[in-house]
């Protein structure tokens, strides 16, 4: 049973689903968590196709939040690929949707960087830096950001 | 006592009231069964949810038909172009 209509449509949207279960098929557990360097469960990892790791979700989430993680690993690939226009569709996306989670600030941080990889251009670094003057002023990526004020 | 996540009990959505407490047991067996959103179905009578249309607009079946074969999935997304969820898991199955 999966707890959320939307983390199903997702993943079936986005990911080519696989699982490895500690106890199960703990010989497979094994090989891919030493593989991957991932030996507690539950772990998450968004590969790309290349079988790249683009992001890791380690323990339980509560729904949004694991929504919000699975966006953060798709919007990182797109980065990775140098897909900066579509990047920064997709961090902004989270910042919109899912303002409350944690991937949130992180999103509105590469929402900025993107823009500014594609262009060279500052100004959307500056902007990023003003704009965590009014939101999520007590995150991590706020201290990163101030820089860019 | 407000449930935490979707479950199985069939009382409705994330956040529905149920009639008693958990006890500390109940609440450490959900915390260990849960991955990827799976709950333990604790508060029976079990009654089976039927798909529920994502914004009211089609039927979707709540649940991921995960592979197993990892190399064979990584082999598929090279040829497919299209990430990799690997979901490392404890979860009663």
């Amino acid at each position: 049973m999966w707890p959320d209509e939307r983390i199903v449509r997702f993943v079936k949207e986005n990911f080519l689903p696989t699982r490895v279960h500690v106890k199960d098929d703990p010989a497979a557990f094994k090989q891919y968590s030493e593989r991957y360097q991932a030996p507690w469960t539950p772990t998450i990892l968004l590969l790309d196709s290349d079988g790249v790791e683009q992001h890791r979700i380690e323990g339980f989430l509560p729904a949004d939040d694991l929504l919000g993680q699975l966006m953060l690993g798709r919007a990182k690939t797109a980065f990775q690929q140098q897909k900066w226009a579509e990047a920064e569709r997709l961090f902004r996306e989270i910042v919109e949707k899912l303002p409350q989670t944690d991937a949130a600030p992180e999103a509105l941080y590469w929402a900025g960087v993107a823009p500014y990889k594609a262009t060279g251009d500052p100004a959307s670094l500056k902007a990023t830096g003003r704009a965590f003057t009014t939101r999520y002023q007590d995150s991590t990526w706020a201290k990163k950001a101030s820089v860019w004020r | 006592m407000r449930c935490a996540a979707y479950c199985d009990s069939g009382a409705g959505e994330r956040g529905h009231k149920h009639k008693g407490p958990e006890t500390l047991s109940q609440v450490l067996d959900r915390s260990l069964a849960c991955s990827l959103g799976t709950i333990i179905p604790i508060w029976t009578p079990k009654v089976k949810r039927q798909g529920v249309g994502y914004e009211g607009k089609e039927e979707l079946a709540m649940e991921i038909n995960f592979r197993h074969d990892v190399d064979h999935v990584l082999k598929d997304a090279k040829t497919q172009q299209k990430p990799v969820l690997l979901d490392f898991s404890a979860a009663p199955m």
